[in-house]
């Protein structure tokens, strides 16, 4: 499922060329890092988004109705997503839609060319870059550090229990 | 993240090993100074009623025995049997066995005499006759290489990194019912020690991500394991290549999805066991959100798209994790929560980056039991995570040492593709406690979390700072098991029928100078009903003991007793449920009754033999009606 429509977030700032966390494809994934930077969220019980969470989990809602479940959590976090997936115990896990935000990888940073750079200043509030641009239109990030952010801005929406990096997990051998 | 794998295929003769034990205990004397003796072990049985005698050249008798002024006043019958080498069998008396309460104190009371009689002047010892028996031991043929599952110590069969399981498969090997989820890698299915096996169960694959599972698809009900070889660089700049690791395969090896005691393969620590496999982890690991739907759908919740479990875990093994908080990964806390309120037990490995497990997920996590790994010594693995967040130590073994001298690397030694291999790890250390909690499970079900963990810790071998130079919890898991009241037998007897018939056995004095009468008594019992039952029998004594003092009463035994048959309880069947005091000359008298749930046709038999006074025989023989008592009560 992909989802292309004008995303804003709760401070009103659009998000079409913006790219919150990092690591692109289980090539770069790293144990411990954010998986193909997705992400998991809990919602609250009680709410709307809640109850239809339970609604498709049981299997009884149609595609159309998965889909407008899909929009209302984008509407919620205020990310663009390419993929989501509910999970167990109303959880959802996403990825957000990195062609639509305009990221490219370098190496292990992720750099955002966002062009405003006002956008750049709000998002580097919030995000802690490794470096901006001289413009101040670009943002490196580091993405450890980021996931862990955009997961700490996730959690404080209304509707969100907890939100986390899909963290990458492997054996113990 | 660490890996340290050493994989080596293994042929080896089949060994079968076995430990006797026997041991005594001290018990004081009234006349003589006891000899002490080490204490019985609970699990010690004696023969009833036995005590085998060597006496020194000195004290033959004409009879080359102990004078019966020695002997009868300790309790025992003056005529011994001879065995081979010369030694000598005393049993002890009827009265001295039926004042025993239980197997237990009549062990303590034969081990007492023992003692007295050994210190005796003419006596070059004196003991028991144990019963020995062979710990239970898997007939594998690779089982002597699996030194994590012997007993500790280090004794014979024994090991100082053993967790005892040689006794506690004593008391159970486990039972089918009960599930223990492995999630991981998936399972080879097709190993022939799996095949071979009737433990495995259902599963799932609950990897999402086709390029991860590398099998063809995402989620889909196969969890059989296709690999997680990569390439250099493959899982990240620098990462590198690795082949294969059948890490799930390995992991449930050891908690028991092979078959154990086949005379091929290995063992698991339970041989009678669920085994289901979740696949989670593939090419360079999984992700958190598979890993939190694996953990409810093994305890039986609901995770969407995914068909309900058929066989809910009653315990989770993770031998998986993430070096960063469990407060990093809320997710995977909540869904721990949600599956230690389904009932289920979670177990996690600490992992192996030589650090705190407080600084790992899901190791950190609350309401699990994290295991830390213990190398051959029984110290903690030089890899091994350690500090508060560790419950309890188990081995994960070290490739790298071989303390016990086997000439194999000190690994745990388990399933791969192909065979087995001895691989290291928090990974391996796990699976041990998760087949631990299955015995225990199937030894008492109705254990919860709460009180495996309780006993695991309480049992557990404490650990020195040598031994442990962090924090390893309560110590190395010793897995003790205590064999628990089977349930209570429907009585057959919704009302008991009861007949007390008269019953004397032996040989007497009679008052004449030197004459003796023998008695005999049969006591016939016919159930003309046409329904089959139970009967039971007791004996109620009158002499010995005498003197006025009433004897004991003792349950001799339940017999089958088919509608329209009859059988006989005479003196050599008394006796032989007795430990056979009468065949041996022990004079018996008293009552024998009957109880059943029907009533019954009951007659005895009573013959007498005495000489006369030109040395003939008189015989005399009655017969008597056994009148019944109708009891409202049940008799037990």
């Amino acid at each position: 499922m992909k989802f292309k429509r004008a995303i804003f977030n709760k401070f009103g700032v659009p998000l079409l060329c913006g790219a919150l966390i990092a690591g692109c494809g289980p090539g770069h994934a790293q144990t411990g890092l954010s998986e193909t930077g997705r992400l998991i969220v809990g919602l609250s019980s009680g709410t709307e988004l809640a109850s239809a969470w339970d609604d498709n989990a049981a299997g009884g809602a149609d595609v159309e109705a998965e889909s407008e479940f899909a929009v209302a959590l984008e509407n919620l976090v205020g990310l663009p997503i390419h993929d989501i997936r509910l999970g167990s115990g109303r959880t959802v896990s996403f990825a957000p839609d990195w062609e639509e935000m305009g990221a490219t990888v370098q190496g292990q940073t992720l750099r955002l060319g966002l062009g405003d750079p006002l956008l750049a200043a709000a998002l580097a509030a919030r995000l802690d870059p490794i470096a901006r641009s001289d413009q101040g239109a670009s943002l490196e990030l580091d993405p450890q550090r980021s996931a862990a952010a955009i997961a700490g801005w996730l959690v404080n929406l209304e509707g969100v229990a907890f939100a986390q990096p899909d963290i990458v997990v492997d054996i113990r051998q | 993240m660490k890996y340290s794998t050493f994989r080596q295929p293994i042929v080896m003769s089949a060994a079968l090993a076995m430990a006797i034990t026997g041991a005594a205990t001290a018990q004081d004397a009234a006349e003589f100074p006891a000899v002490d003796l080490p204490p019985v072990p609970e699990t010690a049985q004696t023969v009833p009623g036995r005590i085998i005698v060597k006496l020194r050249e000195t004290g033959l008798d004409q009879f080359g025995r102990l004078s019966t002024d020695q002997v009868v006043p300790l309790g025992l019958e003056a005529a011994p049997e001879i065995t081979s080498g010369g030694e000598l069998i005393y049993r002890v008396n009827v009265a001295t066995l039926l004042n025993a309460q239980n197997a237990q104190e009549l062990g303590e009371t034969v081990q007492g005499i023992a003692s007295e009689i050994a210190a005796l002047p003419d006596v070059e010892y004196a003991q028991p006759d144990w019963e020995l028996y062979p710990f239970l031991t898997p007939g594998d043929a690779h089982y002597p290489l699996q030194w994590h599952y012997h007993d500790f110590g280090t004794g014979p069969d024994q090991s100082p990194g053993g967790i005892g399981l040689p006794a506690a498969w004593d008391v159970t090997t486990g039972d089918g019912s009960v599930t223990v989820s492995v999630i991981d890698t998936g399972i080879l299915d097709n190993h022939a020690d799996v095949v071979s096996s009737g433990n495995i169960r259902s599963g799932y694959d609950m990897i999402s991500d086709p390029s991860r599972a590398a099998d063809g698809d995402g989620r889909d009900a196969d969890p059989f394991d296709a690999g997680d070889a990569v390439a250099a660089g493959e899982c990240g700049p620098g990462s590198p290549a690795r082949g294969n690791s059948w890490h799930g395969s390995h992991v449930a090896g050891t908690v028991g999805v092979g078959a154990s005691d086949n005379s091929d393969g290995i063992a698991g620590v339970a041989w009678n066991v669920g085994v289901q496999s979740i696949r989670v982890l593939g090419k360079c690991g999984g992700s958190t959100s598979d890993i939190n739907d694996a953990i409810r759908w093994a305890a039986g919740l609901p995770v969407p798209g995914v068909p309900a479990n058929p066989t809910p875990a009653d315990v989770i093994n993770m031998s998986l994790g993430a070096p960063v908080p469990c407060s990093a990964s809320p997710s995977t806390q909540a869904a721990i929560n949600d599956a230690v309120s389904a009932g289920t037990t979670v177990v996690v490995a600490a992992g192996n980056d030589t650090m705190s497990a407080s600084n790992a997920f899901p190791a950190s996590c609350a309401n699990v039991i994290t295991v830390a790994a213990s190398d051959a010594r029984g110290h903690l693995a030089r890899y091994s995570n350690f500090g508060p967040a560790v419950e309890i130590m188990a081995p994960g073994g070290d490739v790298q040492r071989d303390d016990n001298g086997d000439g194999q690397p000190d690994g745990v030694l388990s399933l791969v593709s192909g065979g087995y291999a001895w691989y290291n790890g928090t990974s391996m250390a796990a699976p041990h406690v998760a087949g631990a909690a299955a015995l225990m499970l199937a030894n008492d079900p109705s254990l919860t979390t709460a009180e495996i963990l309780a006993e695991l810790q309480a049992t557990a071998t404490p650990r020195t700072t040598t031994e442990c130079s962090e924090a390893c919890g309560a110590g190395l898991l010793n897995l003790v098991l205590e064999e628990t009241d089977p349930p209570e037998p429907p009585d057959p007897r919704e009302t008991a029928y009861r007949y007390d018939a008269k019953f004397i056995c032996g040989q007497r004095e009679t008052i004449l100078e030197g004459g003796k009468v023998g008695y005999d008594t049969i006591v016939n019992v016919m159930n003309p009903s046409q329904k089959d039952i139970m009967i039971e029998k007791r004996l109620s004594l009158a002499v010995p003991p005498g003197r006025q003092r009433p004897g004991d009463t003792r349950r001799i035994a339940e017999d089958e007793l088919p509608a329209g048959h009859a059988l006989a309880a005479d003196c050599e069947d008394v006796g032989d449920r007795l430990g056979n005091p009468v065949a041996s000359g022990a004079f018996v008298d008293g009552f024998l009754t009957v109880l059943s749930p029907v009533p019954l046709e009951v007659r005895a038999v009573y013959r007498t033999d005495a000489a006369d006074e030109n040395g003939g025989m008189i015989s005399t023989m009655d017969v008597e009606d056994v009148e019944r008592t109708e009891s409202p009560k049940k008799e037990r």
